[in-house]
């Protein structure tokens, strides 16, 4: 009886890896609480994936991939692509594209970044443990874009959401110290001191006639981005139409909040020992790094080529803040820029490419979704 | 299996630049056509909405000495309480999309706002040659609202700098071009402006420091829409120069707003948990 007693128990089933992933549970928590970096997402994921190391009684329906446990019904949004469109939705809700209707060249910024994904993507397959599916899904990490990357992989790799995820979200964590050395290798002080033009105000026209008109052309491009983009533009036009402020208000606040703790959570519990304890997931944190670096390092670059051609100069910090990770990537480039002119503020037109990156991100996963997908 | 990734990545990252690109010229086209259309005539957006003013904005940290004197704008408001003439840096202001230029001219004319202004009396303005009759209807806060040959427009009165070339004070009489202010006229199209720099948030720069405040008070204005965080001085307080005078809260951030000079501090306009706009005067210092 006593033996039974002690073998229903998880302690008799715990095994070295749920020991080590409690540890990497117990770090998010901290990370979240102490260092207070990202807590809305890494709290949730750190407790989710404390719960998704319980290590499973035979018997029992426990985990997320055992069919008929509650938490294979909540990880259900996460298998299908349902929660990444509803958080865009919010993200739409919440965003103001001001910056960047006031200045649309700042949208090639948030192209240039995604060179990291595509760069990444070669680099996964050359690496030569992944498969096409798995590289594309790597390879999105560098849009520095949780939901996309949860989307995509759900979508291409499912096998490997939870490491993705992970590594995304943790990079996102840490964008305060992956970017600034970067951007500082590659400018000069005086190009970091680069003064831009005020934004110009933007009217109530062309703020409703954006997400109309870009939801059709992104769409059309990439069909595959639909969900997300159209998500996303959906949700920024229930806040720029006004009259529909009630929806947006609660896209951008109640509905938002709820997926994020799905989601975290879900993601979280994905990660038990046996999927997240791999080669792989070695391989995708470090293409991880890569990803990031070079997006960053994209969007700077190219700020500095628009700098040769354009007559408004741009400063190019505000190239790194087009690998999404909105908004701390524009909110690092700000505080580059502060340390180097006190008076300078790049916040306002930091977010032109950090929107620009979700865009642009969103259209990449899109296409990897449509070429490599089927 | 290398070459068919590298084309996939090429693929991928031709189609990111296509479509991103794309959006970027529809959103000029968007732009160029709403104004065209004059969609945007009252399109002052919401009120969170940060309502920089590019035309008027540019105070010029170094206007070049042969810059083009504005042309100036008679006015005949003696009903309104006004004399003339007004100065004004418009720059060419005939064409279309008035929007353009007509809020900034007005808002510079009848700034800082007065009674007078709202009290509803008609003022003929003549500017370039064209004739505008303008009426107040109603100042709310700082937001006037005006009839400018017949169509109704917003104008946001704190919008512009103070201090910047567009103070709207009287002219004393013809003033030696270099005494004033003299105000680097703006391109017509402000869409279009080659405007150097923006205006120092904060007036740092030599040329914008002291003289480019036509009545002794430097502004200290919001360099980004945000909230009030905290209030470091009090009106009449002596500050010195940097000394912190606002915390501003913008995306979770706490941006310090320091003193422009050394100095008293005039007035403050705002408390705590205030949310300002970009551009907004949040108070002034008399410099010492």
């Amino acid at each position: 009886m006593f033996e039974k007693f002690i073998t229903s128990t998880g302690f008799a089933h715990l095994q070295f890896g749920n020991l080590l992933m409690f540890a990497v549970g117990l770090f998010f928590i901290w990370a979240a609480i102490h260092k207070k970096w990202e807590p809305l997402l890494l709290l949730p994921i750190g407790f989710g994936i404390l719960a998704g190391n319980i290590p499973s009684i035979p018997g029992f329906l426990l985990g997320v991939n055992d069919e008929g446990s509650v938490f294979y019904y909540l990880y259900f949004g996460v298998r299908t692509g349902i929660y990444p469109p509803l958080i865009f939705l919010g993200i739409g809700a919440m965003t103001d594209f001001a910056s960047l209707l006031s200045n649309p060249k700042l949208l090639l910024l948030g192209a240039a970044a995604q060179i990291g994904i595509f760069i990444t993507f070669a680099g996964a397959m050359a690496v030569g443990i992944f498969t096409v599916k798995e590289a594309g899904a790597i390879a999105i990490i560098g849009g520095a874009d949780g939901p996309t990357a949860i989307f995509l992989s759900s979508m291409l790799a499912p096998n490997l959401l939870g490491p993705i995820a992970i590594a995304a979200y943790s990079y996102m964590a840490l964008v305060p110290l992956i970017q600034p050395p970067i951007i500082r290798l590659l400018t000069t002080q005086e190009e970091r001191r680069i003064r831009m033009k005020e934004p110009r105000a933007v009217g109530k026209v062309e703020r409703i006639m954006f997400p109309i008109f870009g939801f059709l052309l992104c769409c059309l491009i990439a069909p595959g981005a639909i969900s997300l983009l159209g998500m996303l533009f959906f949700g920024n036009l229930l806040r720029e139409a006004v009259v529909t402020e009630r929806l947006a208000e609660t896209a951008r606040t109640s509905l938002v909040d709820i997926v994020t703790i799905l989601i975290g959570f879900c993601v979280g519990a994905s990660a038990s020992a046996d999927v997240f304890l791999q080669v792989k997931s070695l391989g995708i944190f470090v293409m991880g790094a890569l990803a990031f670096s070079l997006a960053t390092a994209g969007g700077v670059i190219f700020a500095k080529i628009m700098n040769l051609i354009a007559r408004e100069k741009v400063n190019p910090i505000i190239g790194a803040a087009g690998v999404s990770a909105v908004p701390d990537s524009a909110r690092v480039a700000h505080h580059v820029g502060l340390h180097e002119d006190p008076a300078n503020f790049l916040l306002m037109h930091a977010m032109g490419p950090n929107v620009a990156g979700v865009l642009g991100s969103a259209i990449a996963a899109g296409i990897l979704w449509s070429l490599i997908g089927t | 299996m290398g070459w068919e990734t590298l084309l996939l990545g090429m693929m991928g990252m031709g189609g990111v630049f296509s479509g991103l690109t794309l959006l970027t010229l529809s959103l000029v086209g968007l732009r160029k056509t709403v104004s065209w259309m004059g969609l945007d005539e009252d399109g002052r957006g919401r009120e969170e909405e940060p309502a920089p003013s590019p035309a008027p904005a540019p105070a010029s940290p170094a206007p070049a000495p042969d810059a083009p004197a504005a042309p100036p704008i008679e006015s005949t408001a003696a009903t309104a309480g006004f004399s003339g003439p007004w100065r004004l840096a418009s720059g060419t202001l005939a064409g279309p999309g008035a929007a353009d230029w007509i809020r900034p001219a007005f808002r510079a004319a009848f700034r800082p706002p007065t009674e007078a202004a709202a009290s509803g009396a008609e003022t003929a303005m003549r500017v370039n040659g064209r004739d505008f009759a303008v009426r107040f209807l109603s100042l709310k806060g700082s937001i006037a609202r005006m009839r400018v040959n017949g169509k109704d427009i917003l104008v946001d009165l704190e919008d512009l700098p103070e201090g910047a070339a567009l103070t709207a004070a009287p002219l004393p009489a013809a003033p030696p071009p270099a005494a004033a202010p003299t105000p680097a006229a703006p391109p017509p199209a402000p869409s279009k402006a080659s405007a150097p720099k923006p205006p120092p948030p904060k007036p740092s720069a030599p040329a914008a420091a002291p003289p480019a405040a036509a009545d002794g008070h430097l502004p200290v204005a919001a360099p980004i829409p945000g909230v009030v965080k905290t209030v470091n001085v009090k009106e009449g307080e002596a500050v010195k120069k940097d000394q912190v005078l606002f915390i501003l809260e913008a995306m979770k951030m706490e941006n310090e707003i320091s003193s422009p000079a050394a100095g008293r501090m005039k007035e403050v306009r705002v408390q705590a948990r205030d949310g300002v706009k970009q551009g907004q005067v949040l108070g002034r210092v008399t410099p010492e």
